[in-house]
């Protein structure tokens, strides 16, 4: 596609109107912009479950996994455990009832003051 | 610590059977051969699957390497309990159909809500246009 390929070739002629991304996003896809968002919002997921590991990238291992809505994504049914790679994670929300914020806050302030300190 | 975390931990994933989520929606089921640190996968036998509501089909693919950047999700296939899903298996020309259905009652939704924003005097590409 034409948006990660890098470069365009040639220079915009004398005059000629500047191209938006969006319109490259549109010329590459075919789409409108509504659509795209539209087809993004499809395939967002949420996706519950025990954290089993992480790493650095975000990396996500999960087990006992639940998804929200079984009915969207009905080929989660037959799965387990999963992995799920960092770079698509948008966020990670924590059961706020297992959260002890105080603790957490104590423990960054400590960490800061030790960074300081080096 | 006695596991891998990341990426590692997919060696032990090796020679099963996983489901692979791709990033255009894509879901494939294989056997996974190899792995490396971005998480780059061979899948070996591998099917297509498509889902629609409650029914679903394969399409035989075979052998798969998948650039890690494109891979959403990966999870092992419960295999004891892959045949008592509540969904019907149907072939392959039936779901490529339902598929198609799909996507035209999606379009016609999207028709539809376009139509009610533009009656409220919301116009969403058209403002993104101006500039």
């Amino acid at each position: 596609m034409k948006i990660v390929d890098g470069m365009v070739e040639g220079t915009r002629g004398r005059g000629g109107r500047r191209i938006s991304w969006v319109k490259n996003v549109k010329d590459s896809t075919g789409m409108k912009i509504s659509e795209c968002c539209e087809i993004l919002l499809e395939r967002e997921r949420c996706i519950c479950g025990t954290l089993h590991s992480v790493d650095q990238f975000l990396n996500i291992k999960l087990t006992d996994i639940n998804v929200t809505d079984p009915e969207k994504y009905p080929h989660m049914l037959s799965v387990k455990t999963c992995f799920i790679r960092g770079s698509v994670v948008r966020y990670v929300q924590l059961p706020a009832d297992e959260c002890d914020t105080q603790l957490l806050q104590d423990a960054t302030r400590k960490e800061a003051a030790q960074n300081k300190q080096r | 610590m006695n596991y891998l975390p990341g990426t590692a931990s997919l060696v032990e994933e090796i020679d099963k059977k996983l489901l692979v989520v791709l990033r255009d929606g894509r879901t494939l089921i294989g056997y996974l051969r190899t792995i490396d640190q971005f998480a780059n996968l061979v899948l070996h036998r591998t099917i297509e699957r498509i889902h629609v509501g409650k029914k679903y089909g394969d399409i035989p693919r075979g052998i798969f390497i998948v650039r890690g950047e494109n891979v959403v999700l990966l999870g092992e296939v419960d295999l004891e309990n892959e045949d008592k899903l509540p969904l019907e298996q149907v072939n392959i020309d039936t779901i490529l159909e339902l598929q198609r259905e799909q996507q035209v009652e999606r379009e016609l939704e999207q028709d539809r809500k376009k139509k009610a924003m533009a009656e409220r005097g919301i116009h969403v590409d058209q403002a993104i246009d101006d500039f």
